[in-house]
C-alpha cells in the first residue's frame, strides 16, 4: 500500500530506513489514531531528504519514530542494518547515538540555565563517549561553534543572549558535537527571521555536503525543501503520497495534492498575483475518509477515488505517487 | 501607484455578497495618516526608540504590508494605533484616522476606535479565542457593546460573518468552542471577530506565519476579497515577501524602527533600492537558481539596547560607506514615488527584473 522511496542517495548506501512504518496514538476510551500509515523510505550517505507536508500529515510523528522517540505500532526503522529501539528508561544504546535530530524551537531545546559552551561539553561527553579533560572540551567546542558561524568566545553566554537563528546555530552545534552520521530535523528553520532562514538551510546543506552525512529535513516550506533537498517525500494524512527527485516532482508534480501544495505557495516578485487555493482541511483522524484520503479535497477526484484505496504507481524509475490516476510516464520524455 | 479599489466611505451594505464599486474613493482622503510616529520605550539601559519616526499611509479599500524582522517595530506600530502599547511607552507624532487624532486619546475614546473602527486580527488564532467560550459568546459581546444590538441580532451578524470567512455551516459553528475547529478555521473565525463591527481598518499582525500555505493562500485570498467586497483596509504585517507581493499594493519596509523603504509592490519588490530590502529578496529560496544556495543576509538584526549609530543596517550592509556609520540617512522620495533611506543608493543602477518608470535619483 505505501509507497517507497529507496534509491539510497548519491552513494547508494543508505543510513537510515523505515519500512512499512506505522505510527499509532492511543486515545482512551477510543480507538487508535493511525498518524502514520505504511511509510517508507530511506535516507542515504551524503544525502538530504525533504519531508513536507501540512501540520497535522505525520511528518512529525515520522520524524520522532525515526530517531526512537516514539515507538512505531508496526514496521521497522533500521539504522545502518540495526533497528532503532525506542528510547525506554536507561541511556540509549552507543551505537545509536549517531542517529541525531534538530527541532523547531531553539529556545526549548536549549537548557536556559545552562552556559552555551557546557551545554555543548555535555554532548561531546554523552554523544561520544570520550573522556576528555575540560581544556580539550573547551577547545573542542570552539572549533564547533565556529563550524556553525559563530565565535569561540560566546561559550561562556547563556541562551537567552542570541537571537533565534543564533540559538538554532548553538543548537546544530550541540548536535554535531556527537559526532552524528545521520540528522532529523524537525522544521529548522520555521520559528526563525526572514534572514535567519536561509542562513541555518545553508549551513545544515553545507554540514551534509561536507562531512557527507544524511539528513532528514522536515519543513512545511516547500520552496526551501526544493532549494536544498536531492529527494523529497510529500505526506498527507498519514501516508506517503508521493516521493522521488526534487527537482522532477517540482517541476511536473505527478499527485494532485503535491500540485496543491506547490500552487499554494506565494510568489514573490513583482507580478502580484494571489496564490491558488487547495479547499478544505486535513480531515478528522479519527474518521478517515473511505478510499483515497485525499479525495474530498481533490480537484480531480473521480467515483473510484471515493472506495478504492490507490495503489502506488512508478511515474518514473525513483519516482511514485499514491494516486489512481497517475500514470508511469513514457521514458524519454524527460 | 495606490490601487483604491472603490469602496464607499459609508460603507458597503453588511449584506450585499458584491457591494458595487459605487461611490469612487476619494484619492484625496486617506483612511489612515501617520506621521513622524515614535515610540519610547523603557529598557534596563534607559529610554530606547524603539519607532523612531515612521510615516506611511493607508487609502481607503487598500492593503499595506509591513514588512520587518524582529525588532523592526512593526507590531509597536500596530498597537500604537490600537492604543495598545504596553505600561509606560511614550509616543509622539501623528496617527490621525479618518482625521481624528488618535494618539492621546482618552481610554473612553479609544474605546470607540477600538474595535468598532479599527479592528486587530493577531499572529496566533489560539491566543485570539478564549478556549472555553463558545463563539457566539466571543463574536457577540463587542457588538452589543459597540452597536447596542440584542442577543439575537448580534447572532445574526456573527453567522453572517462567519459565512464570509466561508465557514461551513456557521449556525452550528456559532455554538461550538474554538478547540473544536482546526489552526485555519480558528484564523477564520478570529478575522470575522474583527470584522463583525464593520471595521473600516483591519491590522493583521502575522496572520498566516503560524499557519500551513494551503490554508495562508485561503485567508490571503480572504483578505483581498473583503477589500474588493466591503471595501475595507487592511495593514497587513509580515516577513514573508511572497505574501506581501501576493496581496499587498503598497509596501513599508521597516528596520530597527525606521522605514527603509516604502512604495507600491511592484517597485519596490520588482526592483529593492533599500540594501535590507534586496537583501530580503535575495535570501528567499525562490530568488536563487535552482541550484544555487540562498543568498542570506549575514548577523542578524539588532536589538533595543545595540542599536548601531547611524545607518542601522550598516554593520550587515555589503556597500555600506563610512557616513552610514553615522549619518542616519534621510527617507527621500524617488521619481516612482517611493521613499528611500539610503545615502548611497547602490542599487540605482541595479538591473530591475521588472519593466517599469526609470528610476532616477531625486
Amino acid at each position: 500500500m505505501s509507497v517507497t522511496a529507496n534509491d539510497g542517495g548519491p552513494s547508494g548506501r543508505s543510513l537510515l530506513e523505515l519500512e512499512d512504518l506505522d505510527v499509532s496514538y492511543a486515545r482512551r476510551g477510543h480507538t487508535p489514531v493511525r498518524a502514520v500509515i505504511g511509510a517508507s523510505l530511506t535516507v542515504g550517505v551524503g544525502e538530504i531528504v525533504g519531508l513536507v507536508g501540512e501540520s497535522g500529515c505525520g511528518k512529525s510523528t515520522l520524524g520522532r519514530a525515526a530517531v526512537g522517540l516514539l515507538r512505531p505500532s508496526a514496521g521497522e526503522v533500521r539504522y545502518r542494518g540495526e533497528p532503532v529501539q525506542a528510547l525506554w528508561r536507561g541511556p540509549r544504546p552507543a551505537k545509536f547515538r549517531s542517529l541525531q535530530m534538530v527541532f523547531q524551537d531553539p529556545y526549548s531545546s536549549l537548557n536556559p540555565r545552562r552556559r552555551v559552551g557546557r551545554q555543548i561539553a555535555d554532548a561531546i561527553r554523552l554523544g561520544t563517549g570520550a573522556r576528555i579533560d575540560d581544556r580539550a572540551a573547551t577547545a573542542r567546542v570552539g572549533t564547533l561553534l565556529e563550524r556553525v558561524g559563530l565565535s569561540a568566545a560566546i561559550a561562556h553566554r547563556y541562551p537567552h543572549e542570541f537571537s533565534g537563528g543564533q540559538c538554532q546555530r548553538i543548537a546544530i552545534a550541540r548536535v554535531l558535537a556527537s559526532e552524528p552520521s545521520c540528522i532529523v530535523a524537525d522544521e529548522p528553520i520555521s520559528s526563525l527571521d526572514a534572514s535567519a532562514q536561509a542562513q541555518i538551510a545553508n549551513l545544515l546543506a553545507g554540514i551534509v555536503a561536507e562531512s557527507g552525512l544524511g539528513m532528514l529535513f522536515i519543513s512545511h516550506d516547500l520552496s526551501v525543501v526544493r532549494k536544498i533537498a536531492d529527494r523529497t517525500i510529500v505526506m498527507y494524512f498519514g501516508r506517503v503520497v508521493e516521493s522521488g527527485v526534487t527537482e522532477r516532482i517540482w517541476s511536473d508534480p505527478a499527485h494532485p495534492y503535491t500540485r496543491g501544495l506547490i500552487g499554494a505557495i506565494p510568489k514573490p516578485g513583482a507580478g502580484g498575483s494571489l496564490p491558488s487555493e487547495l479547499t478544505g482541511d486535513v480531515p478528522d483522524p479519527a474518521r478517515p475518509p473511505t478510499g483515497c484520503r485525499f479525495h474530498p479535497r481533490c480537484p480531480e477526484a473521480i467515483d473510484r477515488c471515493r472506495t478504492e484505496d490507490p495503489p502506488p504507481v512508478e511515474v518514473e524509475p525513483g519516482w511514485q505517487s499514491l494516486c489512481l490516476r497517475s500514470e508511469p510516464r513514457r521514458a524519454g520524455v524527460r | 501607484m495606490t490601487v483604491s479599489p472603490g469602496a464607499s466611505p459609508t460603507g458597503p451594505g453588511l449584506a450585499g455578497p458584491a457591494a458595487p464599486a459605487a461611490a469612487p474613493a476619494t484619492p484625496a482622503s486617506p483612511l489612515l495618516v501617520v506621521e513622524s510616529l515614535t515610540v519610547a520605550l523603557r529598557t534596563s539601559r534607559g529610554i530606547r526608540r524603539a519607532v523612531d519616526g515612521i510615516s506611511f499611509s493607508i487609502g481607503r479599500g487598500e492593503i499595506l504590508g509591513i514588512a520587518g524582522e524582529s525588532g523592526s517595530g512593526k507590531t509597536l506600530t500596530a498597537l500604537s494605533l490600537l492604543g495598545l502599547l504596553p505600561m509606560g511607552a511614550r509616543t509622539s507624532g501623528s496617527v490621525r484616522f479618518e482625521g481624528r487624532e488618535l494618539l492621546g486619546l482618552k481610554k473612553r475614546e479609544l474605546r470607540d476606535v477600538r474595535g468598532r473602527q479599527v479592528a486587530l486580527v493577531s499572529q496566533d488564532p489560539a491566543t485570539a479565542l478564549h478556549p472555553l467560550l463558545r463563539i457566539d459568546v466571543q463574536m457577540t459581546e463587542h457588538v452589543r457593546a459597540h452597536l447596542g444590538l440584542s442577543k439575537e441580532q448580534a447572532d445574526e451578524r456573527a453567522i453572517e460573518m462567519l459565512t464570509a470567512v466561508r465557514i461551513p455551516d456557521p449556525g452550528s459553528a456559532l455554538f461550538s468552542y474554538p478547540h473544536q475547529f482546526s489552526g485555519g478555521m480558528r484564523q477564520r473565525i478570529a478575522i470575522a471577530m474583527a470584522l463583525a463591527c464593520e471595521p473600516r481598518l483591519l491590522i493583521a499582525d502575522e496572520p498566516t506565519t503560524a499557519l500551513d500555505v494551503t490554508v495562508q493562500a485561503g485567508i490571503l485570498r480572504l483578505l483581498d476579497r473583503l477589500r474588493r467586497e466591503r471595501g475595507v483596509s487592511v495593514m497587513i504585517i509580515t516577513h514573508d515577501l511572497g505574501v506581501m507581493s501576493s496581496i499587498a499594493d503598497r509596501i513599508c519596509v521597516l528596520y530597527g524602527g525606521r522605514v527603509a523603504e516604502y512604495g507600491a509592490t511592484p517597485d519596490v519588490l520588482g526592483g529593492p533600492r533599500h540594501p535590507y530590502t534586496y537583501g530580503l529578496m535575495q535570501s528567499l529560496p525562490s530568488a536563487s537558481a535552482a541550484g544555487a544556495a540562498m543568498v542570506p543576509i549575514q548577523g542578524a538584526p539588532p536589538s533595543l539596547d545595540a542599536m548601531p549609530a547611524g545607518c542601522a543596517f550598516h554593520p550587515r550592509c555589503e556597500w555600506a560607506e563610512e557616513r552610514c556609520r553615522t549619518v542616519v540617512p534621510t527617507l527621500r522620495a524617488l521619481d516612482d514615488g517611493r521613499r528611500l533611506a539610503c545615502d548611497v543608493d547602490p542599487l540605482v543602477e541595479h538591473e530591475r527584473p521588472l519593466a517599469g518608470a526609470p528610476v532616477t535619483q531625486s
